[in-house]
């Protein structure tokens, strides 16, 4: 009898510590928008290695810059941006982060939690969205990403990081007097090749229900662009076929 | 009760209840079984026609434009090479191995798409439905309810452009409607499968609907990867072929 109750209180107990446990695991889910007023600018100035300032000397936006060739945004640049309303989905293994920017293509960050991290493996390659895994510490969920492909720029204005960029971030919600509520973005790039010291930024996206995706597509202006040329140089041959009937007759 | 015990149950507890409360709550069990990565099982698939049941109307639009446009060069009017998506079903109905993952969360399923890496998102139950303002896209507009272990999701306002037509599919109207019945079965193996009976509805073109079911295997071990269509431009660029870019041209 007396181990029966023993055997109840650690249940209860238990049930407790799980309560508790499952309590501090946020609902990050939901459509949030941008707030760029709650958020940190670049450091001024950048605490670029010598390499980078060259990169970023060197960059020509005509030539260096993906999205006009209608490639991603890329990790973190499309976390960075505020380019876009962001949907997250949340599940026990993982956090879905998607980002449809206006008139660009879809990107979705997928986090892993509570995996190992792998072995390095020099066979695969560095993908644009990168690999995240992570784990909720208390009220946050905290995400580490690695392997993202550096020619997916960082800024428009043509900063780049080496591939070697580690990026850490801690998401948390929060509450803003004028916004409500608000999910919050402390980003940490660390990248020796690149910055001299580690670069944090922060990013606040406002809890926004209503909020609709617009299903763009990128090379839409290029398929209109490539049916134009098309017409344009069927229409040029016809007149060019008439012109000599129409010179004869005069 | 050791402590490790009590973590371990802790542990199973409060993923027992996550997922009750993104499953249970909102969708029958059977939506676990669904959620995961899939990829086409092309050798258990159906195809839709050769020839499609397509009013005289539809006909006599198509010789037409035959006559005025053809020959179709698919180098040129072939929306998929210039990365413009095809729209639904295409991304439910390929036969290539492109994977797709399904995603419950309440009142919603999510697909993720390889191919053009698009989401197609859709509300089941009473959610709200699409905008009267929203425009035709891809994916379309879509909406979900239960019938037992069947989804049922049905797709309008469908986007026209890039529907196939150089490989001869038919045009596409906007009273174009698309049913799906999503539901659950297994293989001569005992391997589970998921199944969608597709119906294509459009009585402005077609004569009577066009239906067939396709089958895809489970792929737990399969990540659905990104897909960058304009990776060779892209590449040109940077091998410094500018004029291989065809809007810089």
């Amino acid at each position: 009898m007396q181990h029966k109750t023993w055997r109840g209180i650690a249940a209860t107990v238990a049930g407790l510590a799980c309560g508790v446990a499952l309590a501090a695991t946020p609902d990050l889910g939901g459509t949030w928008l941008p707030v760029e007023a709650l958020s940190t600018p670049w450091p001024e100035p950048l605490p670029l290695t010598d390499a980078a300032q060259a990169r970023f000397g060197a960059f020509d936006p005509d030539r260096d810059e993906p999205t006009g060739f209608c490639m991603p945004l890329g990790t973190p640049r499309n976390t960075l941006a505020g380019a876009s309303p962001m949907e997250v989905l949340q599940t026990p293994d993982r956090v879905y982060f998607i980002f449809q920017p206006n008139l660009l293509n879809v990107e979705t960050r997928r986090v892993y939690l509570n995996v190992p991290a792998k072995p390095a493996d020099p066979d695969r390659l560095p993908t644009w969205l990168g690999t995240s895994r992570g784990h909720f510490e208390g009220d946050a969920l905290i995400v580490e990403t690695t392997e993202m492909e550096p020619q997916a720029i960082l800024h428009g204005s043509g900063l780049t990081h080496s591939g070697q960029l580690r990026l850490r971030e801690r998401w948390h919600l929060g509450t803003d007097a004028k916004r409500g509520r608000i999910l919050i973005d402390d980003l940490v790039l660390d990248d020796p090749a690149s910055f001299r010291e580690p670069v944090r930024l922060r990013r606040v996206f406002a809890y926004a229900t209503d909020a609709q995706f617009a299903e763009g597509q990128c090379s839409e202006r290029l398929w209109i662009d490539q049916l134009w040329r098309h017409r344009l140089t069927e229409h040029a041959a016809a007149r060019k076929a008439a012109a000599p009937a129409t010179a004869g007759a005069k | 009760m050791n402590c490790r015990m009590l973590m371990a149950n802790c542990v199973a507890m409060g993923l027992a209840t996550i997922a009750t409360a993104t499953h249970a709550a909102e969708h029958p069990a059977v939506a676990r079984e669904m959620a995961g990565v899939w990829l086409p099982d092309s050798r258990r698939s159906g195809r839709p026609p050769q020839e499609w049941p397509l009013r005289p109307e539809a006909l006599a639009a198509r010789d037409r434009y035959r006559a005025q446009h053809g020959p179709i060069d698919p180098t040129v009017d072939d929306a998929n090479a210039s990365c413009i998506p095809e729209p639904m079903p295409y991304p439910v109905r390929l036969f290539a191995q492109y994977p797709f993952e399904i995603l419950f969360t309440p009142a919603r399923m999510t697909m993720f798409f390889e191919i053009y890496g698009n989401v197609r998102r859709i509300p089941i139950g009473a959610a709200r439905g699409a905008s009267l303002e929203a425009l035709p896209t891809p994916m379309g507009h879509s909406r979900g309810h239960w019938e037992n272990d069947t989804l049922v999701v049905e797709t309008a306002q469908l986007r026209r452009e890039g529907a196939g037509q150089p490989r001869g599919d038919p045009p596409v109207s906007n009273a174009r409607r698309i049913v799906e019945r999503w539901s659950m079965g297994k293989d001569e193996s005992g391997q589970k499968q998921l199944r969608n009976d597709i119906s294509i509805i459009d009585p402005v073109v077609l004569t009577q609907p066009v239906s067939f079911r396709m089958v895809y295997k489970w792929s737990p071990d399969i990540e659905v990867g990104e897909y960058l269509c304009q990776q060779d431009i892209w590449d040109q660029n940077l091998q410094g072929s500018p004029s291989t870019v065809p809007w810089r041209q």
